[in-house]
C-alpha cells in the first residue's frame, strides 16, 4: 500500500513529494492544513465515550451488525465486493503454493526487555487522531498507523520476501492477479474484537467512500484493485486490476474495524476527529487523558497484544508507554535530549547536530551514544527535472550542458558536509533493475561549455553568461518548493555561472511548486519523490510520452521519446523478471542520454543519538530503517537508566560508546 | 519651491538636536558607503597589475581567468590570483577591497565547515552563514537593497498619498466621499497575507515587491493630507491664488503642500523604518525577495534556526537594531524640530 505520508524524519534522500500522482499535492495541502490548525484549541470536542470504544480495558465486544451504507454498497457493486463459500475457496486455491514467510530470519533481539517508558518529541500537535481524511496526514500518523498497524503481511525489512501479519498464510494465483489469504485466528482489534474478512470488505468500502474527503484513497483502491472476495470469516482474496510480476506487494493491506464505524457517514471527519480507532498494532491511545491538547500524546502498549508471541512481532515494540511531547523547535528538543528528558534524537539532518553539537561531556562519558547506521533500499529519484518541452530546453545538448554545469559535489560538500553521494541515473539501489555501471554526469565546466557550444551558445557576455548568435542569454528559471531545499539552489547557481549558465531561482510555496510541475509550466524543477521499497522501479509514470503535454501527470521532464515509450509498454506488460531487468537497464541508458532528469544526491544511512538506557540489538537496526525506532527493535532498560542517572550525578564515566554499522553500506 | 523662513528655522533646530543630527549623518554616511559597495565589499579586486597592464575589475564586464594566465574561462578568482602573484614574487599584484568576498560567493575550503565563526585571518569579519557566504558582505548588500526598497516605497506611497489626499481635501464633495469609501475598503485587505500569496505563486522581484507594498500602503498618508488641505483651503492666500487664476494642481502643489510639509517630513523616518521592518519580516518568513539575494530577514531566519552559530543571529540582529535606532533618533529629532508648538504664528 502506498499512502501519502510526510514522515517527520524520512530524510534518507532529499525531502520528498510522493510517487503517485496527486499524492504529493494532497500531502502538501494536508501539511498546510496541519500547520494552520496547530494553534487551534480543541477543534472538535471529543465525542462522549470515545475512549471507551477504543481502550483495551474494555472487555471484548461482539462485532455488531454491519454498517447499512456498506451493505448497500456491496449490493450495488457485486463485481467488486464478491461473496463466495468455503467450498469455492478450496476450488479457487487448488494447487496453489501457500506461503507464510517461515524461511525468513527474525530481526528482533530475544534479549529485549519489555516495559519502561520512552520519551519522544513531536514538532507539531496532531490536528486529529483520525488516520485518514482532512488534516490526518501529520507526522504523528506514523506512530498511530504507518509504523504501528499490522497489515495482512509485511515486507521483510532485511531480506526480500514477506512475513505474515493479519494473514497467517497466503497464495498467489497462477495468473498473478489474485492473492488468497488465511487470516490469523488470533488477530484482535485493541478492543478485543476479532479481525475478520468483513473488516477487509469494509476497508475497501471505507477507502472508496467520498465521506473521507480524501480522493487519493478512492482513486488508489478503485484503480489498483479489481475485487475483494470473502469466503468465510477467516479466508478472503484480493484481485488486482492488472497482473503484476510481484502481486504480493499490493497486498500489504490493513483492515478497518467495521464495528467502530457504525456511525460512518457524511460527517465522518468531524464525528471521528478525536476518536481513537481500534488498532491491530501494539500501541494505542488508551485513555482520553492521554491526549493533552497542545502538550503531549501518550501511547500505551496493549496488554496481552495478540502479536506478542508471533514470530516476527515478538521482542519488538518493547516500551510499555511512549510519551510524545510537543516541542516545536528542534533546538529545544536537542537541549531536552541533552538533559535526558528525551531518550533519542534523530541526527540525520541538519548535519550540524551530528558534527558540531554532539561534542558533549555526556557523549565522552558514554551516557549518550552516537550511532551511524547505513541502510539499503531503492532510492527515490530527486534532483533537477528539466522541462524538455520548453524552448532551448528541448535541445538535448543544452540539457546535457546543464547536467555538466550542476555541481552536486559542492552541494554535498557544503550542505551535507560530504555525507552523501550522487544519485545514479535512475532506479538507484534497486537491484537488480539498476544500471550496473552508468553514473550521473559529473560537474565539468569544459564539457558543459562544449555541450552549450554545440547548441550555438559559445560567446560569453559581459556578465559571463553565454549568448548565441541572436544574442539570447543562456538563462533558465530554477523552481523549488520545499523549505528543506533552500540552501541548494544558491550553490547550483554560483557554480553554473562558471559554465556560462544563469539559473534564476524561484522559491514557491510547496503546493504551488508541485502544481507548476504537474502543469509543465516550469523550466527546471528541483524536486524529490518519496519512494519506498517496491518490486520494480517505475518508468511509465515519469517518462511516458503521452503524459508529456498533459497536465496533472508526473512526467515533469515532459519526456516524449518513441523509443522509450516502446520499452515502457513492453516493461509494463512483462511478467518475466529477467526481461524486465534488461528493459529497465536499456531505459535507464535512454533516460541518461536524454538528460532531462539530473540526479541529485542521496544519504544512504540514518544517524541517531541515544541515552545509554535505550538498548538496540547487536545488529542495531534493519536494512530498510528510516529512523531508529521505526521497526520497534529497541527497548528501554530502566535499571540502566537508574545506573546512568546515578553515574551522571557522580560524574562517573563509562567510556565513549559511538557505533558505526556498515554491513549494508554500498560504494 | 522656496522654503519658508519657518521651515528653514526648523531645519536649523534639527541640526541643534545632537542625537538626531549625528544619527542622520551616520545614516547618510552608511548610505553613501552602500552606494560605493563594490569598492569596499566584493570578490572582485580593486586593482590588478599583470604583465605591465593595469586592470580595475570592480565595475564593468567580468574578466576571464585566462586574461591572467589562469586555466579557466570564467570570472577570475582574485583572492587566488593574489596568492599566486604573492608566491611568485615579481611586480604583479592584486589589491583586494577590505572585505574580499561577494554576497553570493560560497567560500568553503576543502575540509572546512560551511558555518565558520568570525575570523580576522580568514577575513570573514562577521563569520560565514550556513552555506559559507560572508555575513558582512550579505549584511552590506542587504542594507543596500533595504535602502532602495524603503526609498522607493517612500516615494511611491507619498506621491500617491499626498496627491490623492490633497485632491480629496481640495475638491471635496462626491470625489472625497467616494475616495474615502475606497480607502476604507482597501485598508481592510489583509496586506501581509496578500503579499504572502503573491510571493508564494510568483517570483517576487524587487520592483514587484515594492509595487505591492505601495499598492497597500498609500492610504495612511491621505488622511493627513486631506485634513490639511481642507484646513488650508479656507486660508486667504489660497483665495488670493484663486483670484489670480491659479488652477487646482498649481494651488495644491505650489501653495498648499509647502504648508503641509512639516506633517509629511515628520512621517518620513518612520515610513523608512517601517519599510525596512516589513521587508525584513517578509524575508524572515520566506516570502520576500527570492534567494540568493542578500537580505537581513533571511539572515535572521538562518540565525534563529542555527543558534549554535550565534554570530549569524547577532550580526543580523545588531545591524537591524542599529539602523532602526538611527532612523528612530532622526525621526524623534525631526518631530521635535517640526513641533508646531514652538513655531506657531497667529495672524
Amino acid at each position: 500500500m502506498k499512502t501519502p505520508l510526510w514522515r517527520s524524519r524520512a530524510t534518507l534522500s532529499l525531502p520528498a513529494v510522493s510517487w503517485s500522482k496527486g499524492v504529493a499535492a494532497f500531502a502538501a495541502l494536508a501539511l498546510t492544513l496541519t500547520f494552520s490548525a496547530c494553534g487551534q484549541k480543541n477543534p472538535a470536542a471529543p465525542a462522549a465515550g470515545s475512549a471507551a470504544s477504543a481502550g483495551f480495558t474494555v472487555p471484548p465486544k461482539p462485532r455488531g451488525p454491519s454498517n447499512p451504507l456498506a451493505l448497500a454498497e456491496y449490493k450495488a457493486h457485486p463485481e467488486f465486493y464478491v461473496f463466495k463459500t468455503p467450498a469455492d475457496f478450496a476450488a479457487d486455491t487448488a494447487g496453489l503454493k501457500w506461503e507464510e514467510g517461515s524461511e525468513l530470519p527474525v530481526f528482533s533481539d530475544p534479549a529485549a526487555k519489555r516495559g519502561g517508558t520512552q520519551y519522544a518529541a513531536i514538532e507539531s500537535f496532531p490536528p486529529t487522531l483520525r488516520t485518514v481524511g482532512p488534516d490526518s496526514n501529520s507526522s504523528f500518523r506514523t506512530y498511530l498507523l504507518d509504523d504501528n498497524e499490522v497489515s495482512l503481511l509485511h515486507r521483510h525489512p532485511n531480506a526480500s520476501g514477506y512475513y505474515p501479519g493479519l494473514a497467517s498464510s497466503w497464495a498467489v494465483s497462477a495468473d498473478k492477479q489474485t492473492i488468497y489469504f488465511k487470516l490469523d485466528p488470533d488477530a484482535r482489534w485493541s478492543d478485543g474484537v476479532p479481525v475478520e474478512a468483513d473488516d477487509f470488505m469494509f476497508m475497501f468500502f471505507f477507502y472508496r467512500s467520498p465521506f473521507l474527503q480524501a480522493p487519493w484513497y478512492a482513486n488508489w483502491y478503485g484503480e489498483e484493485y479489481k475485487s475483494v472476495t470473502k469466503y468465510d470469516a477467516h479466508t478472503l482474496a484480493i484481485t488486482l486490476r492488472e497482473p503484476k510480476p510481484d502481486p504480493v506487494e499490493r497486498a500489504d493491506l490493513r483492515a478497518i474495524p467495521e464495528h467502530f464505524y457504525a456511525e460512518f457517514g457524511a460527517d465522518f471527519p468531524t464525528r471521528y476527529q478525536w476518536r481513537v480507532e481500534p488498532t491491530t498494532g501494539p500501541y494505542t491511545v488508551a485513555r482520553e487523558a492521554d491526549v493533552e491538547k497542545d502538550r503531549a500524546v501518550t501511547l500505551t502498549r496493549i496488554a496481552n497484544w495478540w502479536g506478542n508471541d508471533k514470530k516476527f512481532f515478538t521482542h519488538r515494540f518493547n516500551p510499555s508507554r511512549v510519551v510524545f511531547q510537543l516541542v516545536r523547535s528542534r533546538d529545544k528538543a536537542f537541549e531536552m535530549f541533552k538533559l535526558g528528558e528525551l531518550d533519542t534524537f534523530n541526527l540525520i539532518l541538519p548535519p550540524r547536530f551530528w558534527y558540531d553539537q554532539m561534542n558533549l561531556p555526556e557523549v565522552d562519558k558514554g551516557y549518550i551514544s552516537k550511532t551511524l547506521f547505513y541502510t539499503y533500499q531503492p532510492e527515490a529519484p530527486s534532483g533537477l527535472f528539466i522541462n524538455s518541452s520548453k524552448p532551448l530546453l528541448n535541445n538535448r545538448d543544452i540539457r546535457q550542458g546543464i547536467a555538466f554545469a550542476s555541481n552536486w559535489d559542492k552541494v554535498i560538500q557544503v550542505v551535507m558536509r560530504g555525507d552523501a553521494r550522487r544519485l545514479h541515473p535512475w532506479a538507484d539501489s534497486h537491484a537488480p533493475f539498476e544500471h550496473p555501471t552508468l553514473r550521473a554526469r559529473p560537474y565539468d565546466v569544459d564539457q558543459a561549455l562544449a555541450a552549450f557550444a554545440r547548441a550555438g551558445f559559445s560567446t560569453r557576455g559581459p556578465d559571463g553568461i553565454l549568448r548565441n548568435a541572436e544574442g539570447k542569454r543562456l538563462s533558465f528559471v530554477l523552481t523549488f518548493g520545499s523549505e528543506a531545499y533552500v540552501d541548494i539552489p544558491p550553490i547550483l547557481k554560483e557554480e553554473a555561472a562558471k559554465a556560462g549558465l544563469e539559473l534564476q531561482i524561484e522559491k514557491l510555496d510547496a503546493t504551488a511548486a508541485f502544481q507548476k510541475g504537474l502543469q509543465k509550466n516550469h523550466e527546471i524543477m528541483l524536486s524529490g519523490w518519496a519512494g519506498g521499497a517496491e518490486f520494480a522501479p517505475r518508468f511509465h509514470e515519469f517518462f511516458f510520452g503521452e503524459d508529456a503535454t498533459k497536465p496533472q501527470t508526473n512526467n515533469f521532464t515532459a519526456t516524449n521519446l518513441p523509443a522509450l515509450d516502446a520499452l515502457i509498454l513492453r516493461y509494463d506488460r512483462s511478467r518475466d523478471k529477467d526481461e524486465m531487468v534488461a528493459l529497465s537497464r536499456q531505459m535507464i541508458q535512454l533516460i541518461h542520454d536524454d538528460s532531462a532528469y539530473i540526479p541529485g544526491f542521496v544519504q544512504s544511512y540514518i544517524r541517531w543519538g541515544a541515552w545509554r538506557w535505550v538498548k538496540f540489538p547487536s545488529w542495531l537496526n534493519v536494512r530498510e530503517a528510516q529512523y531508529a525506532g521505526q521497526f520497534g527493535v529497541h527497548w528501554i532498560d530502566e535499571d540502566v537508566k537508574k545506573e546512568t542517572l546515578a553515574a551522571r550525578k557522580e560524574g562517573k564515566s563509562f567510556g565513549r560508546a559511538d557505533l558505526t554499522d556498515t554491513k549494508w553500506k554500498q560504494d | 519651491m522656496r522654503l519658508s523662513p519657518e521651515t528653514i528655522r526648523r531645519f536649523r533646530r534639527f541640526r541643534q538636536l545632537r542625537r538626531g543630527w549625528w544619527s542622520f549623518l551616520a545614516l547618510a554616511a552608511l548610505s553613501v558607503l552602500a552606494l560605493l559597495g563594490e569598492l569596499l565589499v566584493s570578490q572582485r579586486a580593486l586593482v590588478v597589475r599583470h604583465g605591465g597592464h593595469w586592470y580595475f575589475p570592480s565595475y564593468g564586464a567580468q574578466i576571464s581567468g585566462r586574461t591572467f594566465g589562469l586555466g579557466y574561462d570564467y570570472e577570475t578568482n582574485y583572492r587566488e590570483l593574489q596568492q599566486k602573484f604573492r608566491s611568485a614574487g615579481g611586480a604583479d599584484f592584486v589589491l583586494m577591497p577590505p572585505v574580499p568576498f561577494g554576497p553570493n560567493e560560497i567560500d568553503v575550503p576543502a575540509g572546512a565547515t560551511p558555518t565558520r565563526a568570525p575570523s580576522l585571518a580568514e577575513r570573514h569579519y562577521l563569520g560565514t552563514d550556513t552555506i559559507g557566504r560572508d555575513i558582512l558582505a550579505r549584511l552590506f548588500y542587504g542594507f543596500r537593497i533595504s535602502l532602495v526598497v524603503s526609498l522607493s516605497f517612500l516615494a511611491g506611497t507619498y506621491l500617491l498619498g499626498i496627491a490623492l489626499g490633497c485632491a480629496m481635501g481640495w475638491f471635496g464633495g462626491w470625489f472625497d466621499l467616494l475616495m474615502q469609501r475606497v480607502i476604507e475598503a482597501w485598508s481592510n485587505l489583509p496586506f501581509i497575507l496578500i503579499v504572502m500569496i503573491i510571493s508564494a505563486v510568483l517570483r517576487p522581484t524587487v520592483p514587484v515587491l515594492v509595487t505591492v507594498f505601495i499598492a497597500f500602503s498609500w492610504m495612511g498618508m491621505t488622511y493627513y493630507m486631506r485634513s490639511g488641505a481642507f484646513r488650508e483651503k479656507a486660508r486667504e492666500y489660497v483665495a488670493a491664488a484663486e483670484v489670480i487664476g491659479a488652477g487646482p494642481w498649481r494651488i495644491i502643489f505650489r501653495h498648499i503642500l509647502p504648508n503641509l510639509l512639516s506633517t509629511v517630513i515628520t512621517f518620513v523616518p518612520f515610513t523608512i523604518a517601517g519599510a525596512i521592518e516589513l521587508l525584513t519580516a517578509l524575508d524572515f518568513l520566506g516570502f520576500g525577495i527570492p534567494p540568493p539575494t542578500p537580505s537581513w530577514g533571511e539572515l535572521l531566519r538562518q540565525g534563529t534556526q542555527n543558534l549554535n552559530a550565534p554570530w549569524i543571529v547577532c550580526s543580523a540582529f545588531g545591524a537591524l537594531v542599529l539602523v532602526l535606532l538611527l532612523v528612530s533618533f532622526v525621526g524623534e529629532a525631526v518631530r521635535e524640530a517640526f513641533d508646531p508648538k514652538k513655531f506657531t504664528y497667529y495672524q
